[in-house]
């Protein structure tokens, strides 16, 4: 009976379509990214235009990351662009913008690296989490939140040393009075005197005022968050450290060729208060806002080398932009689109009665086909975009669409060439 | 030079397309929502093609799953600040929609909310994934008796609260 229930409450819990999606994506860049042999983008390019394209090996030393650069390199960002180099531009391109990195003393937001060249902005962040008020004690306001008889508020309850039993070695047990997740922002002193409270009136309480880490990063110009990282590594350190890596990918034009940019980490505030009693551990929350820690990062002196390409028929033109940088390879192509395109790429039924480009593809050296993301622009066209690694030997970037009947269409590739620094069409 | 990409013939597309189901269920069964639940299951098998591991069979292939799934749900837990910060008014925005379960089940639900993680882990592994306990203790690194005592405790757990609750509707009733 209970193992019919329990299926068949399973069966609707199942990962969403947008999920796979994204897990597949992520899947394929990583295991591209870990079987080409990478050269440096610009390398490429340099020893292209020199006619010289019998590149030797580059041999990647991997390991314990600590820096922006570094992290890049192990996650398979083409570069052999000197990381040294790179990493001193990354330590000296940003300053704060007020001293205030820290609040209220053990809660703080600190940029570590900022890497900006006018089209992308890649940024170290280490946070400090942590509580910054521990309030012990029957008294506060606050409190009013776990009180279960109080309409205006409901608490969740726990059983006292009945719910969280620590033998997954998650968090170590330092009371059953309170649960791990409000420990862990308390001092041993404060748990002793918690549990001394507790034992002289059988009752006791404490009202916390914790911060963490923001999802969120806000860069100047980006007034609608439209920008989405396109890595954000979070590493979760002890002691409420974390350090972040973000990539901010293509930034949007308002973000581009600034002579500095404003980014502001973020940590969300909230305050917590729990009382334990004989029925029961009541914990409440609320958010409270947003503490800002501003920088200003500098655009570098960084080259980056633009290419174009496009290809045009009676039915659609499509444009495409390639940037070459010392940290990635970047291909952007705009498609216009008939009216028939668009609502047939919004309704899969039409997917096998309609004609239209489904989907673009960068043709690999060896054969193999890297896709791009796609997402419509404001003026109806279709922008697709994708991050490369240029491989060993390349003499060319080829683009190839891919229709939703008859599948890839070679005789409309856009090819770039890496061998004069010009576009060709064919 | 060979290039991989996730192809229908590819072996990772493949365990993608045969276990994606199992390693989202185990992760909602640890974490109990749908955001840290997609966090795991991306995490779990980008692991997957960063460390390709060997595998000898299918069945090896699922207890590596089922044993990073589980790592991943465990950092999960410890991981970041907005995971533990419980704002009651968030807490339930991430459930399954009660439209998408099936009906009845809401005791069953607050039952298994009401377990520790541990337990409802081998809950799952056993009546879903309908695993013995040596194969749970197998993938777990865990001692049988370890795995039998949890699976004791948690069906306990669950009478007694299932219990309480149908006592409830009927004196409400």
């Amino acid at each position: 009976m209970f193992k019919d229930d329990y299926r068949k409450m399973n069966e609707t819990i199942t990962p969403g379509s947008e999920l796979l999606k994204r897990t597949e994506r992520s899947m394929e860049e990583i295991m591209n990214k870990k079987d080409a042999k990478r050269v440096s983008a610009k390398m490429a390019l340099a020893l292209a235009l020199a006619g010289v394209l019998a590149l030797t090996g580059v041999a990647f030393a991997t390991g314990a990351v600590e820096s922006l650069f570094g992290w890049f390199r192990d996650w398979g960002y083409s570069t052999t662009a000197d990381i040294d180099q790179l990493n001193e531009l990354a330590d000296s391109g940003f300053e704060a913008e007020s001293q205030s990195t820290q609040y209220n003393g053990n809660v703080s937001a600190e940029l570590v690296q900022a890497y900006y060249d006018g089209y992308q902005l890649i940024i170290g962040a280490r946070y400090q989490e942590g509580a910054s008020k521990v309030i012990l004690g029957l008294e506060h306001d606050a409190l009013a939140m776990t009180r279960p008889d109080d309409p205006a508020f409901c608490a969740t309850k726990h059983e006292p040393g009945g719910v969280y039993i620590n033998d997954d070695g998650q968090i170590p047990e330092k009371s059953k009075l309170l649960p791990p997740y409000i420990i862990q922002w308390m001092t041993d002193e404060q748990i002793a005197a918690f549990e001394k409270m507790y034992a002289e009136n059988g009752e006791a309480g404490v009202v916390l005022y914790t911060a963490g880490a923001s999802d969120h990063i806000a860069v100047e110009g980006d007034d609608q968050n439209r920008l989405v990282p396109e890595d954000d590594h979070q590493n979760m350190q002890e002691n409420g450290v974390m350090l972040r890596y973000v990539d901010f990918g293509d930034l949007i034009e308002e973000c581009r060729d600034k002579e500095q940019l404003t980014v502001t980490l973020l940590m969300g505030e909230g305050v917590s208060a729990v009382r334990t009693d004989k029925d029961g551990i009541w914990v409440a929350g609320q958010p409270l806002g947003q503490l800002e820690f501003p920088y200003v990062v500098r655009k570098n002196e960084q080259d980056t080398t633009m290419l174009y390409g496009s290809y045009e028929n009676d039915v659609y033109s499509a444009k495409a932009e390639v940037r070459v940088s010392d940290v990635s390879t970047r291909v952007i192509v705009d498609v216009t689109q008939p009216a028939e395109w668009l609502e047939a790429r919004s309704d899969p039924k039409q997917w096998k009665t309609v004609e239209f480009i489904r989907m673009l593809y960068v043709v690999q050296p060896d054969g193999s086909m890297v896709s791009f993301d796609g997402m419509p622009t404001e003026n109806g066209a279709y922008r697709w975009e994708t991050a490369l690694d240029l491989i060993e030997g390349q003499e060319e970037i080829r683009i190839r669409p891919y229709y939703s009947i008859s599948g890839y269409q070679e005789s409309e590739d856009i090819v770039i060439s890496l061998e004069n620094g010009i576009s060709s069409v064919k | 030079m060979q290039n991989r990409s996730l192809r229908a013939d590819d072996w990772a597309a493949e365990a993608l397309r045969k276990y994606s189901d199992m390693v989202y269920r185990l992760a909602y069964a640890q974490v109990r929502n749908r955001t840290d639940a997609d966090d795991i299951f991306q995490e779990v098998f980008i692991r997957l093609v960063k460390s390709s591991p060997e595998f000898e069979s299918d069945e090896h292939m699922k207890a590596w799953l089922i044993r990073v799934t589980v790592n991943c749900s465990k950092t999960m837990w410890l991981s970041s600040w907005k995971k533990r910060m419980v704002f009651w008014e968030d807490k339930d925005l991430n459930r399954i929609p009660a439209e998408e379960a099936p009906a009845g089940n809401e005791a069953l639900e607050e039952a298994l909310d009401s377990l520790p993680v541990k337990m409802r882990r081998v809950i799952h592994l056993f009546y879903y994934e309908e695993m013995s306990v040596d194969e749970i203790a197998e993938a777990l690194s865990e001692k049988p008796s370890t795995i039998r005592s949890q699976l004791t405790r948690a069906r306990k757990l669950l009478r007694k609260k299932l219990i309480g609750e149908e006592a409830k509707r009927r004196v409400q009733g």
